[in-house]
């Protein structure tokens, strides 16, 4: 079995030989590629939590066959022989709510930067095509309620996040996408963190120079004035991202619905 | 003098024309998010036809029409016509008020008495139904407006509550640590609002637990048969008993215990 370990998947097509069947491991994603006359055949499954526990090597290897009893197939039809794909990072087609483990608190006056990774989407898309193909989560994520009732609010995915404020003990992921979130709280009293909407829709993704994948910060102000919040999408790019390259775009580029769905339920 | 009234006839019947178009069509764009396309052709039509009647009154008077006349059998026509349909006119009123609450819409799952189905089209008499086994259902705007309607689709997340037996002698910590995991590995259903488990009582055979779980709207029905079938299997591998009735036969206390004698059938078939 041939293993390809990959430095740089967002990079340059990857290209199959015919009747071969290929796996692709992203996060807890295990993609199962053939190529056959005309058409791309996917099967996909995905890895339990005990076997991801240790982030495993991004890697494309061709495998004898797959499993087909146990694994959907989902097939595309082209005209004519396609042999490469090109696989882009997305983010989540949904917000995704990261709860810290346990309760986070900002005294008053205080500013700080929390780094919050999320899984990625891939775009896989045939040949030249710009629309991909199919889009599929690296990991799955479950589902959550963001909102103050249960009719008030947003279906968004649900993540649980560590709070890491040192970018030096931050984990390198190749399947996470890194958002800074800069969280600054002018107002009187603690600000406690319970849950943060992080508006995927409306983050761009950058590459950087060691391959990371990153998003503009977010910036999350409480003024002192009835305790407003106000959240914006820096224009400035995080010092991580000095040497960068954007290679996603937002699935959303009007910012005019990023306040409503953030502000008023960002802290609960 | 004569000409004159004809002409100042025909310049009303074509200011009129020209201000029902108008007025329809940029009305109906005006209406275009509230309303869905086929009631914005209604709306659009009664604002041409009501623009154009007036003008065409208008322009009759001009003419020296005597409307009274007109207007008095209008009027008996209406009360006769008023008679004729009062059920259809109920109908367009209620179906006028279902449109104003929003309470329901096309691809909506909506329940009314005893029908449950998918909105195929709300129409000025009626709303029509697919059922779940493709029944065509028609039940009145009246019929609706004065009884109970569940829209299932109105909101995105919906609590599933599953309720189930325990038997008595089982570890209760045990079976609320078995749902609850179940539920937090599933991706399925909702971490917020989060979900419950709740001791209900004491029943005939076991102990009644109320596991309430929220998830999706849409696929529902896929999304309790999961549960359902997940719950069976995590109670079997955790080895908890879902009790069936039991029936204990007490005879009284001053009364000798129920003789039970036990009868070698071998040996009958035998002899």
């Amino acid at each position: 079995m041939a293993e390809n370990l990959i430095n740089d998947l967002w990079k340059e097509a990857l290209t199959f030989e015919m009747d071969e069947n290929y796996k692709l491991s992203v996060g807890a994603l295990d993609l199962y590629i053939n190529l056959q006359e005309k058409e791309w055949q996917f099967r996909h499954s995905y890895a339990t939590q005990d076997e991801i526990q240790n982030e495993r090597k991004l890697q494309l290897s061709k495998i004898k066959t797959v499993n087909s009893n146990e694994l959907v197939v989902t097939r595309f039809i082209h005209s004519d022989n396609v042999d490469s794909l090109h696989i882009k990072p997305r983010l989540a087609n949904r917000n995704i709510v990261a709860k810290p483990y346990s309760p986070i608190l900002l005294p008053s006056q205080q500013e700080i930067t929390i780094y919050i990774s999320t899984p990625v989407w891939l775009a896989i898309s045939s040949g030249t095509m710009n629309e991909p193909l199919v889009e599929m989560p690296t990991f799955q994520l479950s589902d959550t309620w963001f909102g103050p009732k249960p009719h008030i609010g947003e279906l968004c995915y649900s993540r649980h996040f560590t709070g890491r404020i040192d970018l030096n003990v931050l984990p390198k992921r190749m399947s996470r996408v890194i958002t800074p979130v800069r969280i600054t709280n002018n107002g009187e009293g603690n600000l406690k963190l319970e849950k943060i909407s992080i508006p995927c829709d409306y983050l761009a993704i950058y590459q950087n120079k060691t391959n990371e994948l990153w998003t503009p910060t977010l910036s999350v102000i409480r003024h002192a004035e009835h305790n407003k919040t106000e959240v914006k999408i820096d224009r400035t790019l995080h010092p991580a991202l000095a040497e960068c390259k954007k290679i996603a775009e937002p699935r959303v580029s009007d910012q005019k619905g990023l306040l409503s769905k953030t502000i008023d339920m960002l802290f609960s | 003098m004569i000409w004159t009234h004809y002409v100042h006839a025909a310049l009303l019947l074509l200011i009129g024309l020209t201000l029902a178009k108008i007025v329809s069509h940029n009305g109906a764009a005006l209406l275009e998010d509230k309303f869905q396309v086929k009631n914005r052709r209604i709306i659009q039509r009664l604002l041409f036809y009501g623009i154009l009647t007036l003008f065409v009154v208008m322009a009759l008077k001009q003419l020296g029409v005597d409307l009274s006349v007109l207007l008095g059998a209008a009027g008996i026509l209406s009360v006769a016509i008023g008679f004729a349909s009062q059920t259809s006119m109920s109908n367009v009123i209620s179906g006028l008020f279902l449109l104003g609450e929003r309470a329901v819409s096309v691809g909506d799952f909506i329940k009314v008495g005893g029908t449950s189905g998918e909105v195929i089209s709300i129409d000025w008499l009626s709303i029509k139904l697919r059922t779940p086994e493709n029944l065509f259902v028609r039940i009145p705007n009246e019929a609706i407006i004065k009884s109970e309607m569940t829209n299932m689709s109105q909101f995105k997340i919906r609590r599933f509550d599953l309720t189930i037996s325990v038997a008595y002698q089982e570890n209760l910590g045990l079976v609320k640590s078995t749902l609850l995991s179940l539920v937090k590995n599933d991706t399925a259903c909702l971490d917020d609002p989060e979900p419950q488990v709740i001791v209900e009582g004491f029943g005939d055979s076991g102990v009644n637990i109320r596991l309430a779980v929220w998830a999706k709207s849409e696929e529902f029905l896929k999304f309790k048969s999961n549960m359902n079938e997940k719950v069976k299997a995590e109670f079997d591998k955790a080895g908890i008993e879902i009790p069936f009735p039991h029936i204990s036969l007490y005879a009284g206390e001053t009364t000798k215990p129920i003789e039970v004698a036990v009868t070698n059938n071998n040996a009958k078939s035998t002899s």
